[in-house]
């Protein structure tokens, strides 16, 4: 099957872009002003140590060796410690990595569930009056600021309305659910945890809504325009005078060529909602990655932005590696080519 | 032959008119776009005349009237005051300058890089260019706010680092977009021409090739505007950019976060004028867009 | 000439652009018989497929128009019938090949996906998902409908149809997806045929297979054929009545061979002219273009190119006249004798 020689094909490419993001990040790790040892250990420092602590750290050897030792901290999952939980960055992402995963995958699953019907509508009926309501909803999608998105929505839910919590992942009162996978929706479910479940849920709506609303705007806007480019094509022409059924060919024929660029940038999304992340996870105190970047960030906590800089990177690799499997799946043209 | 060559050239005259016409009718026809230049272009002015606007000059800075702090918004101050009784109205038409300079200067800059590297790797050499489209692919395979982020991380917040941690994030979509166009061009006949003929080759690359690459280029850098505000709005908000006294609208939002729900008006103004600015530059994008016929995302 | 099975009465069909309305189709009338191939002449841009759209019910409207006339076939007026009506008789009544066979398969499925679904679901306004899964699970049904399928590949002279199926389009070559298309157009056993310049996109020799196979299918399964093509070369080889469609107007009508030996219109005669021959060395074509749809000539259509035009062509139309017996055309030359 040549699938699989695909798959193999990409699988070498994601190799060398995972290593050469590495070096990226670790030359903007190593630009940082001053000394790393004399950072760490504060400027009353005797010189004795900081050059003991360059030794263990390795900052005397050549670059390309510090590089290797970086790379082989990482493997075992050392980082470096933070300076905000005094604890190995390895560490702190494991723990808010599946908190921003989670919060990821349900906007992305937002943005898709709505975003899909209403471009293909949007296309078909190009022009109609759903057409122009879903181009205003894609335009404002774009057009909003999704900090301020957030806190709007936590003035009318929260504070107004109050059908909704203010912030964090689950309620106080109740304790998370047992840890399987780290996403409290599944954890809670798997447990039949219903109380988890449902505060889990309620807390994760509208930071997925505010999340959400960028990336359904593009993939109604993509979709629309596949939709259009395709319907009066040669193929859909054909079809439909020999007697193809109308919902048929759009439902399935439509559908599947002008979806395949969605798909392509479906990754792309998924990893910018990671980034997009760092806002709304701080605007609803969200106990995620995000957070604790723009944390690390706003407290120069140097070990962490470049752990965050590289769970984030693997993230969008891994996506987007993900998303070429299905390319190659649904596109033909790709997978022989 | 001379008559000829006038010919087509008054040919050629008569069809640059009739695009130029067809392009004020597909625009005229387009309401929503000359609504989008409209709203822009007043927000340009507002922030360019902010002194001459402002109600209030002085509350851009560090002005304080704890007797006029938390006033809902009224006709002494039609946006309101904030904790230090400075009128937000005068702060947006200061802080828009901040904000909107970056957007302007972001996608700017970010494309002339952008698209310098997508020539020189399209036109120059096989080596270099391979070069530069591999660095191209890896920047392009992190989100770029996360490198902005880590570049704000190495060299502490302040609007001049967000436009230049932004700005260098920004060009790899253009280098990729120039890189293809030249690759398609380089062996089309005019361009071989003007090279048979003895054009340089640098001249050959701006002459002939560039302006091909540029109807993509003008909508992307319009639309890309609009995403350089929201992005330098976001950082703003996190803290990374001006620093407290100095207005800037994603700041704004974040400093009247803590006096909700009651004093909603700090927080919600300056975010309106955010949504404005960008969904104006995206009306302009689209209509662009349909004008010039060019898919960009 | 046998009753006709399609008869288009007085079209007319126009499309809104920037410039105005232009006016493609400018009241034709053409008739194609029972068990009759009938070719359909003309530039590309004249309004060929246009008419064949119309014919279809494909046209995309807006921004094209129908102002006027009527399509019969048989006795149901196509222009005016139920939407339900028409879905019946697309592929079942009246099938079409298509133009260029490349392009006209979707690149993203098999030839057996797109086959199979077009066989079991042609003649339906609507499908539901659930019927449609339902009927698609039923493995008898299936199976039945794909051995139809094959049967009509081999019709068509695909060696392995069983294989071809599992093929992508791009895996196919010209010849091989035309062939295809047509055994897709043939599916639902129509009883006329609408090809839309089936062979201009092929190659020399693969034309004239797919001339032969298509002459020969017509004649075995007694089908009407309308054939479109803007090669007069092509016609000969195929119909036997032509019509000569100028820039949106009919301008003559005849027995192929006649109209080969003895062209009235002095647009055929150019088309003829520019017909390579072994026998001439040098190349006549017809000078000038197609005229402005939106501001057409006031007279006939063809006047600013004709060879012998004169002030009375500017401004009077001229009508169809009968010169000879089943020989009509529509120009000036002809009409004074009268």
């Amino acid at each position: 099957m040549r699938f699989r020689e695909y798959l193999l094909r990409r699988l070498l490419l994601f190799i060398p872009t995972l290593f050469c993001v590495m070096v990226l990040v670790f030359i903007l790790s190593r630009m940082l002003p001053g000394d790393p040892a004399r950072l760490a250990l504060g400027p009353d420092a005797p010189m004795s140590q900081i050059s003991a602590l360059r030794y263990s750290l390795g900052l005397d050897k050549p670059i390309h060796i510090q590089f290797l030792i970086f790379l082989e901290n990482l493997l075992h999952g050392k980082m470096g410690l933070s300076l905000l939980t005094n604890r190995d960055v390895c560490q702190d992402v494991v723990q808010f990595y599946p908190a921003s995963f989670e919060l990821a995958l349900v906007s992305m699953t937002i943005a898709m569930a709505i975003g899909i019907p209403l471009g293909i509508v949007s296309g078909i009926k190009q022009n109609k009056w759903i057409d122009h309501l879903s181009r205003v909803v894609s335009l404002f999608g774009v057009s909003v600021p999704r900090f301020w998105l957030a806190i709007i929505f936590i003035l009318v839910f929260s504070f107004y309305m109050r059908i909704m919590p203010i912030s964090g992942r689950i309620g106080s009162g109740i304790p998370p659910p047992a840890h399987i996978t780290g996403l409290y929706l599944i954890d809670s479910l798997v447990t039949l945890n219903i109380p988890a479940f449902v505060s889990s849920l309620k807390h994760i709506i509208l930071p997925a809504i505010s999340l959400s609303v960028s990336p359904l705007a593009q993939i109604v806007r993509l979709l629309r325009a596949g939709i259009i480019e395709h319907k009066r094509a040669p193929y859909v022409m054909m079809v439909k005078a020999n007697g193809m059924p109308e919902d048929l060919i759009n439902r399935k024929y439509l559908f599947k060529i002008s979806f395949i660029p969605v798909l392509s940038i479906i990754g792309l999304l998924f990893a910018s909602i990671i980034a997009m992340s760092f806002v709304v996870e701080t605007v609803f105190s969200w106990p995620g990655i995000g957070r604790y970047g723009s944390n690390a960030v706003l407290y120069a906590d140097f070990n962490a932005i470049v752990g965050v800089t590289i769970v984030a990177g693997v993230t969008f690799i891994i996506a987007n590696f993900v998303v070429d499997m299905f390319y190659g799946y649904f596109d033909p043209r790709i997978r022989y080519g | 032959m001379g008559k000829t060559n006038y010919s087509t050239k008054l040919i050629s005259c008569r069809a640059y008119l009739e695009s130029f016409f067809r392009g004020i009718y597909v625009i005229r026809k387009n309401t929503l776009a000359i609504v989008g230049i409209g709203v822009f272009l007043s927000l340009l002015l507002m922030c360019i005349f902010a002194p001459w606007l402002a109600p209030y000059p002085e509350d851009a800075g560090d002005a304080i009237h704890l007797s006029q702090s938390f006033k809902s918004p009224s006709m002494l101050h039609i946006l309101g005051t904030d904790q230090m009784g400075r009128d937000i109205f005068s702060r947006i038409t200061f802080g828009g300058r901040n904000t909107l300079l970056a957007g302007l200067i972001i996608p700017l800059v970010g494309a002339s890089i952008g698209c310098t590297l997508g020539l020189i790797a399209g036109y120059i050499g096989r080596r270099i260019g391979s070069v530069i489209m591999r660095t191209t692919d890896v920047f392009l395979s992190i989100p770029p706010l996360i490198i902005a982020l880590l570049v704000i991380g190495v060299f502490g917040p302040s609007l001049k680092n967000i436009i230049f941690a932004l700005s260098i994030v920004w060009w790899p979509w253009y280098t990729r977009l120039v890189h293809g166009e030249v690759i398609s061009l380089r062996e089309e006949t005019f361009v071989e021409s003007s090279r048979l003929l003895g054009a340089k080759s640098t001249r050959t690359m701006f002459s002939e090739i560039l302006p091909n690459a540029i109807p993509p280029i003008i909508v992307k850098i319009t639309l890309d505007i609009g995403y350089a505000i929201l992005n330098a709005a976001a950082l703003g908000f996190l803290g990374l950019g001006v620093l407290p006294p100095t207005p800037e609208w994603g700041l704004m939002v974040s400093q009247g976060r803590l006096y909700l729900p009651s004093i909603w008006w700090i927080t919600t103004f300056p975010g309106i004028f955010i949504f404005l600015a960008v969904f104006s530059i995206n009306l302009i994008g689209d209509g662009l867009r349909d004008l010039l016929d060019v898919e960009v995302m | 000439m046998t009753s006709p099975i399609l008869s288009i009465k007085n079209l007319a069909v126009s499309f809104n652009t920037f410039e105005g309305e232009a006016k493609v189709i400018d009241h034709i009338n053409l008739d194609v018989g029972e068990k009759e191939t009938v070719g359909l002449v003309g530039e590309t841009g004249c309004g060929k497929s246009v008419t064949l759209k119309t014919i279809l019910g494909i046209l995309p409207i807006p921004p094209g128009k129908v102002t006027n006339g009527q399509i019969l076939f048989g006795d149901k007026n196509l222009l005016t019938l139920p939407t339900k009506e028409l879905c019946k008789l697309r592929g079942r009544g009246i099938s079409l090949i298509p133009q260029d066979p490349l392009v006209s398969l979707n690149p993203v499925f098999t030839i057996k996906a797109q086959f199979l679904d077009l066989a079991m679901r042609q003649g339906e306004e609507h499908v539901s998902r659930i019927n449609y899964y339902r009927k698609k699970l039923n493995k008898k049904q299936t199976q039945q409908v794909v051995k139809k399928i094959i049967t009509m590949l081999q019709k068509v002279q695909i060696p392995d149809p069983e294989r071809v199926l599992e093929y992508y389009p791009y895996q196919l070559s010209g010849g091989m997806a035309q062939r295809i298309l047509i055994a897709i157009s043939l599916i639902g056993s129509p009883r006329l045929l609408l090809a839309d310049e089936p062979t201009t996109a092929l190659d020399v020799t693969v034309q004239k297979q797919i001339i032969t196979l298509l002459k020969k299918i017509a004649e075995d399964s007694n089908l009407s054929m309308l054939y479109i093509t803007h090669n007069l070369g092509v016609t000969r080889k195929i119909a036997k009545r032509v019509y000569i469609m100028y820039a949106g107007q009919i301008v003559e009508m005849g027995n192929v061979r006649e109209i080969f030996n003895e062209p009235l219109h002095p647009y055929t005669s150019g088309l003829i002219n520019a017909l390579p021959k072994i026998t001439r060395e040098k190349f006549n074509g017809i000078d000038g273009t197609i005229p402005d749809y939106v501001h057409p000539p006031k007279g006939c259509r063809f006047y600013p190119r004709c060879p012998s035009a004169d002030e009375s062509c500017k401004n009077q139309r001229p009508v169809m006249i009968e010169v000879k017996e089943n020989h009509f055309v529509a120009c000036r030359l002809f009409q004074e004798g009268r």
